[in-house]
């Protein structure tokens, strides 16, 4: 777990931090630290197990995004935690009512804005996800190393025993060939 | 979306610095300037910003099950209520029968409480991303970024490869160790992170010690795993002791 080593940040902000900086401690942590806690809210809320697993990823996806995008304002006494939890509440009330296994949600009004995309750019985003798990080892690692661990191009070239060079020439060809996977068309 | 275009290689490099916020700022603004005037470029902008966020969505959802997988594994058992009612149906059972139950019950309930406390102090080792003195780094790294995403199978694959032509390489031990110990062999976690035990000065020697006394714990060897825990040096390892004399 992270911990506040200074008098400058306080663990909100290096927590935050770390999310944002996919640093897969803090993920992991977060993620660990809410689960049971979500999933006792979905199944004493009508849901099952495995529905309880599918709205907190979707949940938790949901933060990160907004995380990303600044949507989560920093504030005293609040937590990542309890804003992933909130977040779970939303989604699972929204879920019951598309599902019309609720009638009508007074208790909690849905006061949670998700960093969204329109539906061609969804759509879009579903398609790199799609392509991206068969595009083949080296790329998903060297695309996955440099854009989500956000390694640089010396290390992710001393993984590979490449020169740098040829490391950054591999990384645009393992985009350009997901981009022609997405899109369709090999120009 | 009309993605009929090409995107060239310094047109990606450019974009992909403005996204990751690498621009000085008079390049910045020169950027977003074009995006104002230019219709086309705005365009190939947001499809490559579609792209990296795929690619970190996708990498992020494979990422949400391991974890999710890990925290499963690392749920405490709920076992007891089974034995209850085997105890139950056999009251009536002859005094032979009833020892040996509870003899069962008694090994049962013990190993429940280490493999408890097993489950409460086990967390996988993070993994490196540099190979330090690994000589075949493309191999060796591919295992590690599978140990890193839970895929603890795949690197016991691959690192076992490796092993046959570096058997002394004490980073490749180690982190063998540490994958069979991920994956629930602690026997063969224990043949490997022993040998790192041996010499305090040898690499991850402090941690080898840990983990060599949690799988031996949840093996049952209660006596045999202490000392490993008292020259691991771990800030927790003087409760886990308190609780398992």
């Amino acid at each position: 777990m992270l911990q506040n080593t200074g008098n400058q940040f306080t663990a909100l902000q290096i927590q935050t931090a770390a999310v944002l900086a996919n640093d897969e401690k803090a993920l992991e942590a977060l993620y660990t630290a809410n689960f049971y806690k979500a999933e006792m809210f979905v199944l004493a809320n009508s849901g099952s197990a495995e529905e309880a697993k599918d709205i907190y990823q979707e949940a938790f996806i949901a933060v990160w995004h907004n995380i990303k995008a600044g949507r989560f304002v920093l504030q005293n006494g609040s937590s990542l935690e309890a804003y992933l939890f909130q977040i779970v509440k939303y989604k699972w009330y929204d879920y019951l009512k598309a599902a019309k296994k609720m009638k009508l949600v007074s208790v909690e009004e849905n006061g949670f804005v998700e960093a969204a995309y329109n539906e061609d750019e969804q759509h879009y985003i579903e398609k790199v996800e799609q392509h991206f798990k068969n595009l083949g080892e080296p790329c998903r690692e060297v695309l996955t190393l440099f854009y989500f661990m956000k390694k640089n191009m010396q290390q992710i070239a001393a993984s590979f025993s490449w020169t740098e060079a040829t490391a950054k020439n591999n990384k645009y060809r393992c985009l350009q060939r997901l981009r022609n996977m997405v899109t369709g068309n090999n120009k | 979306m009309d993605t009929n275009y090409t995107i060239s290689t310094a047109e990606f490099e450019s974009i992909e610095q403005y996204l990751l916020d690498r621009m000085e700022t008079e390049q910045r603004i020169a950027f977003e300037n074009r995006i104002q005037t230019d219709s086309a470029w705005a365009y190939k902008v947001e499809e490559v910003k579609l792209l990296l966020a795929g690619i970190e969505t996708a990498t992020m959802k494979e990422r949400l099950n391991s974890y999710h997988e890990n925290l499963k594994k690392n749920q405490p058992e709920k076992g007891g209520g089974k034995i209850i009612f085997i105890q139950r149906k056999l009251t009536v059972a002859a005094s032979v029968a009833l020892l040996a139950t509870i003899s069962i019950w008694l090994f049962t309930t013990s190993k429940n409480k280490y493999e408890k406390i097993y489950a409460t102090y086990y967390k996988p080792d993070p993994g490196l991303m540099s190979a330090m003195g690994v000589s075949d780094n493309y191999v060796f790294n591919k295992a590690m970024l599978n140990y890193k995403i839970g895929k603890y199978k795949a690197a016991i694959d691959e690192w076992g490869k490796l092993k046959t032509e570096l058997p002394q390489n004490d980073t490749l031990n180690y982190f063998l160790g540490a994958a069979q110990q991920a994956n629930g062999n602690n026997a063969a976690a224990v043949e490997l992170l022993k040998s790192m035990t041996t010499d305090a000065a040898k690499p991850f020697y402090k941690d080898a010690c840990w983990y060599t006394g949690l799988a031996l714990l949840e093996q049952g060897a209660v006596k045999e795993a202490i000392p490993y825990f008292e020259k691991s040096d771990r800030p927790e390892s003087k409760e886990l002791i308190s609780k398992i004399k």
